[in-house]
């Protein structure tokens, strides 16, 4: 279906450039239309997949038998605040009827930093002595491999002395109770080797952050589930929130460095995907359960930082271009795989559409209005004028179906939560003026990040390594001097097209508009978006703080206090 | 004093002073995988010739 909607597209538009005589560009720019358009309807598909709801699973309340080790990885992360998520979710496990321990693996690299996760230790170890399962830690002075390194050389040193690793990030917060289902349904699927959850985005406080907080809680489920049903025990893993079976992990996921240099050889940066896949070549179950609640997460505060993390995702989907053609792939981790890689060529694609159909538009022939002799009944010659056909209908239908692609799943994601009452979480109908909100924001920010996209594209393709630079978390507000050293180069890009396009082209102004308006303003709707907006985009969160939130912050409040 | 390779590498929670806290040694092997690609189809095609060849 994604096929045929891409190439109704594409052959909507040509039908759209014939009406002049049809240039190469125009032929370059269908086919471009039609890949891009097959990507939309792609993701459109997985909403509608995932609209149905799943029965629910029946609880499990064997026995836990297995071991389990909660493996934190960290790096130049606020080790006060990372160490009080460890301490939250030990307390809550601490009367568990299970055994788990926790790993707390850092790749600090920073003396200063160093100094601040051993300090954060002492109070961990003060607020956790006596109770639950042991708490362990080391730092790597080398942090080869990265966190796929970090990971793999837990594994190797220590990995036998559990039977599952419940995998976070530094961010990551779980309640006890999913952790705990989670493992009874690893021991009751014995080919189950790694169990995926859903991560809940938390805590946002920006109006960007909110919005991506907002559609992940709101659409993300639907979408998810469609995942699941796609692709079945051939699941995806996203790096963190997931339970292994280590001894499947580390029999199947040790990973080589690629030949050659970044940013296509060396160390494998998304390893989650391939270690999926690999997972699966071995003959084991990867499996996303959307039903588990309890996961959490916490996302960039504004566009600039959603960018940098975009800029490594890039980076790393895009290695994996060299891993299509493994050996023993199975056909969904190749399709997940291909998938990635055409997440982020598609801005591309959609850029390079827009250039070539505004050249298809230069380059298009003036009509001929007189193209022929008419012979007339009475034998007279007369030259009748011939009009080319007004096929701006069609364009308007053509731009009517993409964004249709791009709408229509979520509105009935909205029609789905009013009708399951998944709804009311999110403030009742309040809540689908809330998605109706997110619509635009998110229709107003496409074109900032497709344009950073391309950016990333353009230096991967050239060589540039963008290495892993860390996460800054904290409020994230941006000042306008900020936001204009960060985009100022897609204002200029915008400008100049928008230039290029009057002169060249002005009838092609108004369709342009709308992407090259934002661009040019892209500095000005960073700052704003990352101001603090805590009253918009409320989500079931928000109305219920989740317990495991609310105990850390608790801990960490004491903490701060006694500094 | 060389520090070992280990001690040179990894700086356990011993180095803070929390014996109890460094990881355990359970060692468990992770072996690196092949990630070489799948031949072309033709060569796939041909290879099964070829080991009748040389059996």
């Amino acid at each position: 279906m994604a096929l045929a909607a891409g190439i109704a597209a594409g052959l909507m538009f040509l039908q759209y450039a014939s009406a002049s005589r049809l240039s190469h560009w125009a032929g370059v720019a269908a086919v471009l239309l039609t890949v891009s358009t097959c990507w939309l309807a792609w993701g459109a598909m997985l909403g509608l997949i995932g609209l149905w709801p799943a029965l629910p699973r029946p609880p499990e309340s064997r026995v836990i038998a297995g071991r389990t080790v909660i493996v934190m990885p960290v790096c130049n992360e606020d080790a006060v605040t990372t160490f009080a998520r460890v301490a939250a979710m030990h307390r809550q496990l601490s009367d568990s009827p299970a055994m788990i321990d926790f790993a707390i693996l850092s790749d600090t690299r920073s003396a200063e930093g160093a100094r601040a996760e051993e300090a954060a230790l002492r109070l961990l170890r003060a607020e956790t002595a006596g109770r639950g399962g042991r708490i362990h830690y080391r730092r790597r002075a080398q942090n080869t491999g990265r966190k796929a390194g970090n990971v793999g050389e837990f594994i190797r040193r220590s990995g036998a002395a559990w039977d599952h690793a419940l995998v976070l990030d530094a961010d990551s917060l779980i309640e006890s109770e999913t952790v705990l289902a989670m493992i009874r349904r690893m021991e009751a699927a014995p080919t189950l080797a790694l169990l995926q959850t859903l991560p809940r985005v938390v805590r946002a406080r920006s109006l960007f952050g909110r919005a991506m907080q907002f559609s992940a809680a709101f659409h993300g489920p639907v979408f998810t589930r469609g995942l699941a049903r796609m692709q079945g025990t051939t699941g995806p893993y996203w790096g963190h929130n997931a339970l292994i079976r280590i001894r499947a992990f580390a029999e199947c996921c040790g990973l080589p460095d690629l030949p050659g240099k970044p940013p296509f050889g060396g160390h494998i940066l998304s390893h989650d995907y391939v270690e999926a896949a690999l997972l699966a070549r071995g003959g084991w179950v990867v499996r996303v359960d959307p039903d588990l609640g309890g996961s959490y997460e916490e996302a960039p505060e504004n566009l600039v930082e959603h960018a940098k993390r975009d800029r490594r995702w890039c980076q790393g989907n895009l290695q994996h271009a060299r891993l299509l053609r493994t050996a023993g792939l199975r056909f969904w981790s190749r399709a997940t795989l291909f998938q990635g890689i055409l997440a982020y060529v598609s801005s591309g694609l959609w850029a390079a559409f827009l250039v070539t159909a505004v050249l298809a538009g230069v380059w298009q022939s003036a009509p001929d209005y007189f193209p022929g002799i008419i012979m007339t009944y009475d034998d007279t010659i007369r030259f009748l004028p011939v009009f080319p056909s007004d096929e701006s209908v069609r364009a308007l239908g053509l731009l009517i179906g993409i964004f249709g692609l791009l709408l229509l799943p979520k509105i009935l994601v909205a029609v789905e939560a009013a009708v399951t009452g998944r709804l009311t979480g999110f403030g009742g109908w309040r809540g689908i003026g809330a998605v109706a909100a997110e619509l635009a924001l998110s229709a107003l920010i496409a074109p900032v990040l497709m344009a950073f996209q391309v950016r990333s594209l353009i230096q991967i393709l050239s060589g540039r390594d963008g290495g892993w630079p860390p996460n800054l978390r904290g409020d994230g507000r941006m000042t306008l001097a900020e936001s204009w050293s960060a985009a100022r180069f897609m204002t200029l890009w915008a400008l100049a097209a928008l230039a290029a396009v009057q002169i060249l082209a002005p009838g092609q102004l108004p369709w342009l508009l709308p992407v090259l308006l934002p661009m040019a303003l892209a500095p000005v709707l960073i700052a704003l978006t990352s101001r603090p907006a805590p009253r918009t985009f409320a989500t079931p969160e928000d109305r219920q703080r989740p317990a495991i939130l609310a105990l850390h912050d608790t801990i960490l409040d004491r903490w701060h206090a006694a500094a | 004093m060389t520090a070992s390779p280990d001690k040179a590498q990894f700086l356990t929670a011993i180095e803070v002073g929390a014996e109890d806290w460094a990881l355990p040694d359970a060692p468990l092997a992770m072996p690196e995988q092949d990630l070489a690609p799948r031949p072309f189809l033709l060569a796939r095609l041909f290879r099964p010739a070829r080991a009748t060849v040389r059996a």
